[in-house]
């Protein structure tokens, strides 16, 4: 079977998955399914950048952190904030940091580039762990839920369910551009500048340019993600900006597969949930999550999604 | 501000920076030759570290732990080439930066398995114990003058062997152009399996040599392995002139900014990096680029 196809199958699946967690899970689980949701959105989102356009970012972490940060500034203290103002403000603030961060980076290749994006992303976690500003090493507190203003009612998102939902949609947005613009013209042209700049340039495009639109894209949709974090925990940390976080959501994107929307969703929902599982087998659960990596790269080195589509495709050859 | 206060910043800048060569050597050499890029060199010199913390726990000697750091080193470089790295020949060079982060996961929490999560210090060898006086107020102990000298004698054996030797050459030759080098017969099986080998044992030797003066405790390396790539961006990547340059850079960044700029210094040295590369978007000297 075509990869294409087996990647609109399985974000299918996702989507299905995704709309029935509230009926079959609460409690715990749901905000299990939430923070999943989440990671999954920030996975395909830096999956836009690795994979087509082949800026592998080692940043990310610090436009999701900034969004979180910029929703903790502006959340009124005393009352819930209003999503469509705060989302706003924090997608546009990851999205200008992402441009300027992309318009230096990109003119470097190669290690160069992820080193760029890797000092530019601790840059923004000295920033707030060291400056004072948003509450140094501490972090800050967002004491209240946003509220969703629809025309002529409000809805509360205090509740875990009603939250997930919320969350839900919003990613599933996030999944669909992705996947939209890996398809459309502009996701030809970045692969086209991908694999051969030259040709690329001699057809008018500019890949620089292209390459930095996709950055801050994707820039402003893990902003999004970062938003929708600080809103579910209530609480923002300099540590969301880190490397560390970066280089965790990288793994989750080539694991999955970097070249299909699904992939890096797929790597996020495996590596939290083969997390979740081995913290209550074990209190060393990372040697586990350190050996499955190992085997993926080792068993499938372009990733599950990939993985999957050579399998069945071989199969199916087999048959005819 | 006494000539001394500032000699011996001066001298804590070089003995710094002369313990990030030693670690960026074997990153640089590994990437400018073999492509890949390896996220676990930071946690195989926290191996060193803990084996100089075991050894000296349980043999009583410091020095002992030199040697066996080495072989140590060599056996896990040529062990990760022939079982891990070695599969992935061809592959993606995403799926090496992948498999070296499943690799710290792995070597962090066996760590921790073995260790515990308490920091440990290690007594500074009886032999280097003391300090030698600079003038009435200021002393310099002995031990960091001893890691001046092992970086210094690092950095010359290693200079040498590349500019006269024919090891050193096809080195050079692997870096410059790997697919021309392995035309002219350079066997790339045994020339990888050397490289890796010698870069961890470099990372291991750097960890044992640096213990008694940083304290020994979990994730210790992750530092240090951003500090060692900051190092070869400015260098240049697969030069090992250009690591030499851009580790005693960073010795001075991190030394005089922490002086004068307490609360800033981790935020000048990303500054200074990416302020680099700005101006030379391949580092400072010349390098292959991957």
């Amino acid at each position: 079977m075509n990869q294409d196809r087996i990647d609109a199958g399985l974000l299918l699946v996702l989507a299905a998955g995704a709309v029935l967690v509230p009926f079959v899970w609460s409690g715990y689980e749901i905000k299990l399914a939430t923070t999943i949701t989440i990671q999954a959105g920030l996975a395909v989102a830096l999956g836009f950048v690795v994979g087509p356009a082949g800026l592998i970012s080692v940043g990310h972490a610090a436009f999701y952190g900034l969004a979180a940060y910029l929703f903790a500034m502006t959340a009124p203290e005393s009352e819930p904030a209003n999503v469509f103002s705060t989302v706003l403000i924090a997608i546009f603030g990851a999205a200008a940091f992402a441009a300027f961060v992309g318009a230096v980076s990109i003119r470097s290749r190669g290690l160069y580039f992820i080193l760029m994006t890797l000092a530019f992303g601790q840059l923004g976690y000295h920033f707030f762990h060291d400056t004072g500003i948003g509450g140094s090493a501490d972090g800050a507190y967002v004491n209240f839920r946003p509220e969703l203003h629809l025309p002529g009612i409000v809805i509360s998102l205090d509740n875990a369910a009603s939250f997930y939902q919320f969350v839900s949609v919003v990613v599933l947005a996030v999944v669909a551009l992705s996947w939209w613009l890996r398809r459309s013209a502009f996701g030809s042209i970045l692969v086209a500048a991908r694999d051969n700049e030259t040709r690329t340039r001699a057809f008018g495009y500019s890949p620089y340019v292209i390459r930095l639109v996709a950055f801050v894209i994707s820039g402003a949709m893990a902003g999004a993600m970062g938003y929708l974090t600080a809103a579910q925990h209530g609480f923002v940390a300099p540590q969301m900006l880190a490397w560390q976080n970066s280089a965790t959501v990288l793994v989750m994107v080539l694991i999955g597969g970097k070249d299909t929307t699904s992939g890096p969703a797929i790597g996020a929902i495996l590596l939290l949930l083969a997390e979740e599982i081995l913290q209550r087998a074990t209190e060393h659960w990372l040697i586990g999550v350190g050996l499955i990596v190992v085997a993926v790269v080792i068993l499938a080195p372009n990733g599950i999604v990939p993985y999957l589509a050579h399998a069945l495709r071989s199969r199916r050859v087999q048959h005819a | 501000m006494s000539p001394f206060f500032f000699f011996v910043q001066l001298l804590n800048a070089v003995q710094y920076g002369l313990i990030l060569y030693l670690v960026a050597s074997g990153l640089t050499l590994l990437l400018g030759i073999m492509g890949v890029i390896n996220l676990a060199h930071g946690a195989f010199y926290m191996v060193g570290a803990y084996m100089a913390f075991a050894v000296v726990q349980h043999l009583a000697s410091f020095w002992l732990a030199l040697p066996l750091a080495i072989l140590l080193g060599l056996a896990l470089g040529a062990l990760l080439e022939r079982f891990l790295l070695s599969r992935l020949e061809g592959a993606d060079h995403l799926s090496q930066v992948l498999l070296s982060f499943g690799l710290i996961l792995i070597i962090n929490e066996g760590q921790r398995i073995i260790f515990g999560n308490d920091p440990h210090g290690i007594e500074v060898p009886q032999a280097l114990n003391f300090s030698i006086p600079l003038s009435e107020t200021f002393a310099y102990p002995a031990y960091r003058l001893f890691v001046c000298a092992i970086g210094i004698a690092f950095a010359i054996v290693v200079s040498l062997v590349m500019a006269k030797t024919r090891i050193g050459m096809m080195l050079r030759a692997s870096a410059e152009n790997r697919a021309m080098a392995r035309a002219l017969g350079v066997n790339a099986k045994r020339m990888y399996l050397g490289v890796t080998a010698a870069g961890i044992a470099c990372a291991v030797l750097a960890g044992v040599i640096a213990a008694p003066i940083a304290s020994v405790y979990p994730g210790m390396g992750d530092q240090v392995l951003i500090l060692s790539f900051v190092v070869i961006v400015l260098g240049g990547i697969g030069s090992l002139p250009g690591a030499l340059a851009g580790a005693l850079l960073l010795g001075l960044v991190d030394s005089f900014g922490k002086q004068f700029f307490p609360n800033f210094a981790a935020f000048l040295v990303y500054a200074a990096m990416i302020a680099v590369l700005i101006v030379r978007p391949q580092g400072l000297f010349r390098g292959t680029g991957t």
